[in-house]
């Protein structure tokens, strides 16, 4: 149990990544606060987490909207009296085009949940680390940025936003004994990847393990959820108190910068 | 316990960050076979390490030679196993000095240790660990390099070449189920960097605290890391939880670097 008691906010908890480190933190013994639009989903990885033995809390959130974010932080300091640790994990993918094919809309919508939200939970939640004197921010990320991806440029822009927030906001926040971090996942085991690498296929025309080479690095194999859960817990576990400004890469060796 | 009888082999174990780290790898249950040119000094971390109820092997052996390689190999193969785990942890902070000051026996001896001893090392453990499909190498490197240290060119370039090995060599074994990665402590505290601060507050005329300040207030966390921050990184590469992050260099610096 290396989270025992700590409270951690993760957000974009409801599936993927998000839940599976919600699990894992309480799975180490922290008290989660589960925070994404659809309650519906979040309380199915509340009930995942209950089954385990673990603790947690349930809050409807839009990270796009400063006032639901308040509320968000105020539920979790009014149920669990602190705010440990934040996880943003919350994202979207973005369009899929050409930059001349981008609305202006689809762009802001990009930038508005990939970094304004992260921003907004940041700003709400640090006073209560500060207050402290302790506290520990991980921001989910993606290497995709340090690596091109035609035809997200949206994607790709906010992803290394995020390592500029995480940089900068290190350094203010230093002097609080608060440490920020990025993780950068590779290409994650799952329904999406499998789709996004049958589609490469038939666009290229090439056999499925062709395709899916384009996504795994040195080690010939895509990550899992559980990896990236398990450099959250690293970086938020006494193990990680001296690590902070970091973008850390978890892509099997896909990306190496 | 998150090195559960895995084998361990870590060179440089007889002081400093290598000792802690061969203590923390015991201490998560890996049998570790310690190494470094000085025996006595490699009995006081084995001591340590048994009184604490772990288990190590200590092999006396100069990490430039082959042949003192190739003995250290065969001797952990009788006594434990094959390596699972392999720490490149010796180096040496070569001469401080203006380039054109330096000869080259001092420029060739600092490559010797911090990267062709790296080189044999990896070279030797390397068949087994494919032929078993798995293996950690851990390159212990620097921040400085990353950053410029003025006077210590022979050191900074051996660091940032051992970046260099490590991008390359993880894709080399990747397909083996081998990993590769270095790690980059910062100012770590310790005898080192007392003396560094000694040695600045005597040339500067300032306090000990103001000279210890020039290393910490450029980071973020405003203070120095520890010898067992690293460890910790170490173990958690070495460990299931690392098993898909390979040809990375990870700063351990309190925020001093970032890239």
């Amino acid at each position: 149990m290396r989270l025992q008691d700590k409270v951690a906010v993760i957000t974009g908890a409801s599936q993927g990544i998000g839940e599976v480190i919600a699990q894992r933190l309480a799975a180490e013994g922290a008290k989660t606060v589960l925070a994404a639009r659809s309650e519906q989903n979040l309380a199915a990885t509340g009930r995942k987490i209950a089954e385990a033995g673990g603790a947690s809390l349930v809050v409807s959130t839009d990270i796009t909207d400063e006032s639901s974010v308040v509320h968000l932080m105020k539920r979790a300091t009014d149920e669990f009296g602190q705010i440990d640790i934040l996880i943003n994990n919350s994202g979207v993918a973005g369009p899929m085009k050409p930059i001349e094919n981008i609305a202006r809309e689809e762009w802001d919508d990009c930038f508005s949940v990939n970094v304004t939200g992260m921003f907004l939970c940041c700003k709400h939640a640090i006073p209560f680390m500060q207050e402290r004197g302790s506290g520990r921010i991980v921001n989910i990320s993606s290497m995709s940025g340090k690596r091109p991806l035609a035809h997200r440029s949206p994607y790709t822009a906010s992803k290394m936003a995020v390592i500029g927030l995480t940089r900068t906001l290190a350094f203010e926040l230093g002097e609080f004994g608060i440490t920020v971090n990025t993780v950068c996942p590779g290409a994650t085991e799952g329904e999406r990847i499998r789709r996004v690498i049958a589609n490469e296929a038939k666009a290229l025309d090439i056999s499925l393990e062709d395709a899916e080479r384009n996504f795994t690095g040195a080690l010939g194999t895509l990550v899992d959820s559980s990896d990236t859960a398990g450099m959250c817990v690293f970086l938020c576990s006494e193990d990680g108190r001296h690590m902070t400004g970091q973008d850390i890469n978890v892509t099997a060796g896909l990306c190496w910068y | 316990m998150l090195l559960k009888d895995k084998i361990a082999i870590v060179t440089g174990a007889s002081q400093g960050i290598g000792q802690i780290i061969a203590m923390r790898m015991a201490a998560e249950g890996a049998r570790t076979v310690l190494v470094a040119r000085n025996e006595l000094n490699l009995q006081r971390t084995a001591r340590h390490i048994v009184q604490e109820g772990g288990s190590s092997l200590v092999v006396p052996t100069d990490i430039t030679d082959s042949e003192q390689i190739a003995q250290l190999i065969e001797r952990t193969m009788t006594e434990y196993g094959p390596a699972d785990i392999l720490v490149n942890n010796s180096g040496i902070s070569g001469p401080t000095k203006r380039l054109e000051d330096l000869s080259r026996e001092e420029w060739d001896e600092c490559f010797a240790v911090n990267m062709t001893g790296v080189f044999m090392m990896t070279r030797a453990v390397i068949p087994l660990m494919k032929e078993r499909r798995s293996g950690r190498i851990i390159n212990i490197g620097s921040i400085t390099g990353k950053r410029p240290l003025v006077g210590r060119t022979p050191y900074a370039a051996s660091k940032m070449a051992l970046i260099g090995f490590t991008r390359t060599l993880a894709f080399e074994v990747g397909e083996f189920g081998v990993t590769a990665n270095t790690i980059c402590p910062g100012y770590t505290e310790g005898a080192r960097v007392t003396r560094f601060c000694e040695d600045l507050a005597h040339t500067e005329e300032i306090t000990y605290e103001e000279a210890a300040a020039t290393f910490t207030e450029p980071a973020a966390l405003k203070r120095f890391v520890h010898a067992k921050d690293h460890a910790a990184m170490c173990v958690f590469l070495a460990s299931e939880e690392g098993a898909n992050i390979t040809g990375q260099d990870i700063n351990v610096s309190g925020g001093l670097t970032w890239y």
